[in-house]
This record gives structure tokens, C-alpha cells and sequence, in this order.
């Protein structure tokens, strides 16, 4: 982190009066971070998928007539639901749940706000596998939250 | 064909979230959330697993 800090002090000319110091640094750790997994992904490809390559992946969620065979949990309004402190803390327990790979695109996604052209050029991945690696993020995690009811039952 | 299953819709709803549908199936997906409780809930907890990183984001 304190790299980070001296970066800032030495461009502190730079961002001066365009961005607040907090976007700056944020936007500093953003690409130190995209980075370090551009370098991981290269090293190791996650794993190509096709348009329907996940559709084994919860299959077992879902009846022959493809139905969901469990039904959801009604978790209310989720704007409300977003500011209750027993769901935050769920959906961080379960975000770090996620597998690596996942977790850490789920991230740059929903935390830095990266969009599928960036996740698609930063980590050298087509737009379906994108798409299907946040899908699967998203069933997992809707998985785990229901675990604690959404965050209205205690435990977790 | 303008049915689509549960496991259709619900991928769908997780790829709205990132660029826009086509027009097909766009319609395809109200037209199964016109009938399918089980899918719309699966769109609020979606969009409140969404809208919960953002509160974890704004605050620190």
C-alpha cells in the first residue's frame, strides 16, 4: 500500500482539482490489481467456456422441465435489503466463499465498476465467458445467502 | 418459441445486468417473469446482491 501513497505524492500535481483523492487511489489500486491477475490469467487461462458450456454447472437446481425444483427465497426489496447490516455482512462472508478465478473477476466487476469491454481486455477473456463466470458467481452467491435466509436468520 | 425455462431466464437475468438484451430475447425474459414467481425472485436477489456491493463500496 505505501507505494501506492508515494505514487500519489508524486503525482499529486496531476490529479489535483480533476478527481478527489479517494477516486485517485482507487483508480491506482484498480489497475495495480488488474495487473497482478492480467499476469495470473495469463500464466493459467481460466478455463473457456461455450454459449451453453455451463449448463451442467446447476442443472441440479433445476427440474426436467427446467423449472426451478427449490423455490427461491423471496428476499423483499432490494434496495432496503442492501442497507441492513445482517445482509452486507452475509454477502461479504459469502463473496469470499467464491472460487478465486470467480471471486476475484465477481470483484473487479461490482467493487471498481469494470465493464465487460475492460474484464474482456484486461484478462483476455471473450464477452460469453464473462458473462457466464459472473452468472455463476451470482448462482453461487444467491445459493449461500439463502443458507441465512438473505441475511434474516442469525449464523452464516 | 417464446418459452423459456427457469435456467434460460435466469442466466439472462445475471447478462442484463451486463449489456443489453436483444430485442427477442428480451421479450422472452418478460414474458417468463409475467408468469414465473420463482424467477422474479431470483431478479431481486440479484439486483440485491448488486446494489449490496455498492453500499460495501461507498462506504469505505
Amino acid at each position: 500500500m505505501s507505494d501506492v501513497l508515494t505514487q500519489a505524492y508524486e503525482r499529486r500535481a496531476s490529479f489535483a482539482g480533476r478527481s478527489s483523492l479517494r477516486t485517485w487511489l482507487t483508480a491506482i489500486l484498480k489497475n495495480r490489481i488488474v495487473d497482478l491477475l492480467r499476469k495470473q490469467w495469463r500464466e493459467q487461462p481460466l478455463e473457456p467456456v461455450g454459449d451453453d458450456g455451463d449448463e451442467q454447472d446447476f442443472d441440479r437446481l433445476f427440474g426436467a422441465n427446467g423449472h426451478y425444483l427449490d423455490t427461491p427465497l423471496d428476499s423483499g426489496n432490494p434496495a432496503e435489503l442492501a442497507q441492513q447490516e445482517a445482509f452486507l455482512t452475509a454477502v461479504q462472508r459469502c463473496v469470499e466463499k467464491l472460487p478465486k478465478r470467480i471471486g476475484q473477476l465477481f470483484v473487479l466487476r461490482e467493487v471498481f465498476g469494470s465493464d465487460t469491454d475492460e474484464l474482456c481486455k484486461d484478462l483476455q477473456i471473450t464477452p460469453s465467458n464473462v458473462w457466464v463466470q459472473l452468472y455463476r458467481a451470482r448462482m453461487m452467491l444467491r445459493a449461500c445467502l439463502e443458507q441465512v435466509g438473505f441475511g434474516r436468520t442469525a449464523a452464516g | 418459441m417464446l418459452r423459456i425455462t427457469c435456467q434460460q431466464a435466469s442466466r439472462l437475468l445475471s447478462q442484463r445486468m451486463e449489456a443489453p438484451l436483444g430485442a427477442g430475447m428480451r421479450l422472452r425474459l418478460r414474458l417468463h417473469l409475467f408468469v414465473c414467481d420463482a424467477c422474479t425472485r431470483v431478479a431481486r436477489q440479484f439486483a440485491a446482491i448488486r446494489l449490496a456491493m455498492q453500499t460495501l463500496r461507498e462506504r469505505d
